[in-house]
């Protein structure tokens, strides 16, 4: 069986010769599928489905699986109705807001940690790994203070995205993640740069930037997804209709006038672009979690 | 040839490049550092200081010392709230910490559709958690259409109310947290168990040890750091949890699934006394802290043991 | 290093300049004009009319009075995020709230006091008395009413139908105690399978949703002794009460299986088909229509009697100035809300804007020809022209509300005086527990209810 050959578990090759080791191998194969298949991938599937049928049919007894007719106009109607381009564009700005962020404050920040070191940086370095275990349910009021009266100015930044963005700036975990890349990119070009002269700036666009493309992609990546979601700081300080975000009109729909069949659309409507995002940069995202999964 | 040999002479030019250094460098942590001081740093002193105040709305007014803390004690919710959350825990640890464990050793074994298994495994983890816990909402509908009554309705079984089930309410939930988060754990704990060397596992083979010793014997000791790693952060995560029990059952039935995090949620913006919410806050946060420390320990004796 | 700067600058003037932009857009009113902002206003694109219904009401009020400036805002009153808007100063001039919400919002200082400028215009004698105790909080008012409704039993009568609940006349069968609204429920089930009665149990709804039933079983929840106020519901009234929804729920089963719902939730089910009947104001019956529920299908009757009384709970909504409005917007406020024909001044203008008020509700489809109660102690002549609106513009079938429209033979009571909405709260919790636990004991329910709303919220009451 030449498909065996790359196999890279505790199975050796020899050992699929043997009867018993098959027979688990294939136990674990069906066992698997059968969980990324039907646990992991058909609730998605059945909302889609479950959303085509009416309200009336939702509740009917016998249930059916499949709805007596695939209307595919309906999937425009929610669209339209429950103004899904708009929450879209909101939430695509606030998230692509806090991606830029991000990559700018954590990515500096990483590459000073890294490579500059000033003085401090040991201190610095404690400081970022042990702000990354508050818990943020904590300072819900006081974070929440924090936003509605800027502690210097004293400006308020309710009905802005701006609570989100510096939030996604004030990452701990990413500048970990950037700095200990970094680290990963030999002293010596960085020294060699800087005997041609480049500043620590022209390093960073000229060396980092480049060598760390990876890091920012799934940075970038994890934020932008992750941000995609936000629900609880948006909820609580968006209150101006033009600015909700997907996933606060989404928990709003429930007490709404719009039927189940739609919610169940627009919970479809809210998964399909990090889907889509997901099925484009699976291999960025999964070698993100090669890079994330290193301990510390 | 000329710069190189003046930056390698001490003197006034390499103080001057010290400074520089020291500049650019904090310069470039500043952006960062800021909003971790605005935004992580100083809410929580902020709320552990104005715990012991009395407030109007957002304002504080009088000191009061342990006031907030004891009226929280004396609540009579909050026992409840607290056993509720470390049920939380209980149940996300039994159902969410060993099902990662085995999925990635099998997922490791894959020869065929590995690519695939491996799509479909994480997909759920990229799903926002708000539409994850409206997803399963319908999922565990309690009428004939909810997806689970669909299926158990094949077994000619009655619909079951589920999420209203007051016993089992919180298991649920955490099913649909799992559902959303053994993905990414499994592909963390994947990631651990592909760098492990072959070698190793052959030079067990020769020792005489079979599959499952091998498991036991060179797979789990690599991903043991790993694994208490995320079984720490999922004790964190699952210890504030508030978002899905907010929006799967408001907390119920009858408090059934109330949460300290929910609770916070409520003190300060369903019954306008932000005070308790930072005293409650406080104390979520002790309790993470003992959990963190003891961490500490553990990580230390592994390290160890790995050599 | 001069990059590094330029860098760090740009990014730390990006941020402020966008932070500030972002904020403080309250006081740019023109040289010596007031400016008020108004809640409750139409989306541009989801409601032209309503909105170009709302400019012109503007451009009106702007030529009556040159020194006002009026804009609109599309807030409306949400429990949760309500307080964020109040401390972040983001309130329009002009908000709305609930009866139900008013202690909190006074207590809190969310409203600006209007009790001297309700006086200087006249007004705050046209209240009746068991209102401006509903507005008021520690001798000051605080509120304006905008609107007062009772609770009533919302039906969808398409079920009604089918399960032969129409009278030869063709109007509905109306429940006239728990137990008739209990056994037609009953009927309904049996005859359609469909759930007769639907109750909501979650957000606090449920438990003031409930309130009637258990004043109509003669519940008295608190009373003061020697100046502490003392839970009392742990009693055979209340008891009475919840054993209702315990046996419709689980002897007669004519309650649907879904449990955690809210009231939009309730509504839903109805509209939907889902359930025949529910409690409600008139604001939720006319929601139904949302669903598809036809007109001629919407029924509304009055709170059914307990054995003690028939009653029913008064709620409202409200107007309130936010609290960092000066005297001149408070006072461009009133104005305005005489404009707009909320206060019992009656002249040509205001019928007009109440007509087209009506005009454009007809239009939109909203259900006319339930009535609400009165907001001022006397008929004025400002009732009696809105009734005469309501009659010209009615599109429901009188007899399909006439059991709601009658006024007379039933008690109004205002909400709990002290920490009400804890006590849904805890309300909410004994119906959810009810609803969900066949074999839940309703007094050791009671009991644990009782010490619970004490020891937690009654015991902090002043």
């Amino acid at each position: 069986m030449k498909a065996f050959n790359d196999m890279r578990g505790a199975l050796l090759n020899t050992e699929m010769k043997q009867p018993r080791y098959k027979a688990l191998y294939w136990a674990m194969f069906v066992f698997l599928l059968f969980y990324a298949v039907v646990i992991s991938l058909f609730p998605v599937v059945w909302i889609l489905i479950a959303g085509f049928k009416d309200p009336q049919e939702l509740y009917q007894i016998p249930a059916t699986l499949f709805p007596k007719e695939f209307d595919i106009t309906k999937l425009f109607e929610v669209w339209n109705q429950l103004k899904i381009y708009k929450y879209y564009f909101n939430t695509a700005y606030m998230s692509i807001g806090s991606v830029v962020l991000c990559l700018l404050c954590s990515g500096l920040a990483g590459y000073a940690l890294s490579k500059i070191r000033p003085m401090g940086t040991k201190l610095v370095n404690n400081i970022v790994f042990w702000l990354m275990l508050i818990p943020g349910t904590m300072s819900t009021v006081p974070l929440y203070m924090t936003f509605k009266e800027f502690p210097i100015f004293g400006f308020s930044m309710m009905d802005t995205y701006w609570p989100i963005w510096l939030m996604g700036a004030a990452s701990p975990f990413n500048i970990i993640l950037f700095r200990s890349y970094f680290n990963g990119i030999s002293n010596e070009i960085v020294e060699a740069a800087k005997i041609d002269g480049l500043s620590s700036i022209g390093i960073f666009r000229h060396i980092i930037l480049p060598m760390g493309q990876p890091i920012f992609l799934v940075v970038g990546l994890f934020t932008f997804m992750s941000s995609f979601g936000n629900f609880f700081w948006p909820y609580l300080l968006i209150s101006d209709e033009n600015k909700i975000v997907l996933a606060v009109q989404l928990y709003k729909l429930k007490s709404t006038t719009f039927t189940q069949d739609y919610q169940m659309l627009a919970v479809l409507y809210s998964v399909l672009p990090l889907i889509i995002l997901y099925a484009i940069f699976q291999d960025k995202i999964i070698s993100g979690i090669n890079i994330g999964g290193v301990k510390g | 040839m000329d710069l190189k040999l003046q930056a390698k002479t001490k003197g006034s030019k390499g103080f001057v490049k010290l400074i520089k250094k020291n500049l650019v460098g904090w310069l470039l942590l500043l952006p960062a550092l800021l909003c971790m001081y605005f935004f992580i740093l100083r809410p929580m002193i902020i709320g552990t200081y104005l715990s012991f105040f009395d407030m109007k709305g957002y304002t504080p007014t009088d000191f009061i010392g342990l006031e907030n803390y004891k009226r929280i004690f004396n609540d009579s919710m909050f026992m409840k709230n607290l056993i509720n959350t470390f049920k939380y825990v209980l149940w996300s640890i039994v159902i969410g910490f060993f099902l990662p464990v085995i999925f990635s050793l099998m997922l490791n074994e894959m020869a065929h559709m590995r690519a695939t298994l491996r799509f479909l495994i994480y997909l759920p983890a990229v799903l926002p958690a708000a539409s994850v816990s409206l997803l399963w909402y319908f999922v565990y509908h309690p009428s004939a259409g909810g997806l689970l009554n669909m299926l158990i309705a094949n077994f000619g079984m009655e619909p079951y109310v589920w999420l209203q089930d007051s016993k089992h309410t919180i298991m649920y939930i955490i099913i649909s947290m799992t559902w959303c988060g053994a993905g990414s754990t499994v592909l963390y704990y994947y990631a651990t168990l592909q760098g492990i060397n072959r070698e190793i596992y052959e030079a067990a083979v020769i020792d005489g040890a079979g599959f499952f010793r091998r498991i036991l014997t060179v797979s789990l000791p690599n991903i043991s750091g790993i694994v208490l790693l995320f079984f720490v952060r999922q004790i964190i995560g699952v210890f504030s949890v508030m978002e899905q029990p907010m929006m799967m059952t408001d907390g119920g039935p009858n408090g059934a699934s109330m949460t300290l995090g929910l609770q916070i949620y409520k003190y300060a913006f369903r019954y306008y006394k932000p005070q308790f919410a930072m005293a409650l806050g406080c104390i979520l946060f002790l309790i993470l802290l003992i959990i963190t420390c003891f961490y500490y320990v553990l990580d230390k004796k592994i390290d160890k043991m790995n050599g | 290093m001069k990059k590094t700067k330029t860098i760090s600058m740009i990014l730390a003037i990006t941020a402020l300049t966008g932070i500030i932009a972002g904020c403080g857009n309250t006081d740019n009113a023109e040289e010596g004009k007031t400016k008020i902002t108004v809640w409750g206003w139409a989306d541009k694109d989801a409601d032209p009319d309503g909105y170009a219904l709302g400019q012109k009401k503007i451009e009106d009020f702007e030529k009556k009075y040159p020194d006002y400036i009026v804009e609109g805002d599309q807030y409306q009153f949400a429990v949760d995020t309500f307080a964020a808007k109040a401390e972040g100063g983001a309130l329009p001039t002009l908000y709305n709230s609930f009866l139900t919400e008013a202690e909190n919002i006074a207590k809190l200082g969310y409203a600006k006091p209007i009790t001297d400028l309700l006086k200087n215009n006249g007004y705050y004698d046209m209240f009746s008395d068991y209102l401006l105790d509903m507005i008021s909080y520690d001798g000051e008012v605080y509120f304006f009413p905008k609107d007062v409704y009772t609770l009533g039993i919302i039906a969808n009568l398409d079920i009604f139908e089918q399960a032969g609940l129409i009278n030869e006349d063709g109007s509905p069968m109306v429940p006239n105690t728990f137990e008739e609204l209990a056994d037609m429920a009953k009927i309904i089930t049996e005859k359609t399978g469909i759930p007769g009665f639907v109750q909501a149990t979650t957000n606090n709804v449920g438990g003031w949703l409930f309130m009637p039933i258990a004043w109509g079983y003669g519940t008295k929840f608190m009373e003061q002794q020697n100046g502490k106020w003392v839970a009392t519901f742990d009693s055979q009234e209340c008891a009475n009460a919840l054993n209702l929804i315990k046996k419709m729920k689980w002897e007669d089963n004519s309650m649907p299986a879904e449990t955690l719902i809210d009231a939009e939730g309730a509504i839903r089910l109805v509209g939907t088909g889902q359930a025949a009947m529910t409690i409600g104001h008139p604001d939720m019956a006319k929601g139904l229509k949302n669903y598809g529920l036809d007109i001629n299908s919407v029924g509304m009757f009055k709170m059914p009697a307990g054995t003690a009384k028939r009653v029913t709970l008064l709620g409202g909504g409200v107007e309130a100035i936010a609290p960092n409005a000066n005297d001149e917007q408070a006072e461009a406020v009133l104005k305005w809300l005489e404009f707009d024909g909320y206060t019992p001044n009656l002249d040509d203008e205001t019928k007009q804007r109440i007509e087209e008020d009506y005009q454009n509700r007809a239009n939109k489809g909203e259900i006319i020809g339930i009535l609400d109660s009165s907001v001022w102690s006397d008929a004025t002549d400002r009732e009696q022209y809105t009734t005469e609106m309501i009659e010209k513009y009615r599109n429901i079938d009188p007899k399909n509300v006439a059991s709601y429209n009658d006024k007379t033979d039933i008690e109004y009571q205002a909400e709990e005086p002290k920490n009400a909405q804890e006590l849904y709260s805890v309300l909410d919790s004994m119906l959810q527990e009810i609803l969900t636990n066949k074999d839940a004991d309703v007094h050791d329910l009671l009991e644990k209810a009782v010490s619970d709303f004490q020891n937690n919220s009654l015991d902090y009451a002043e």
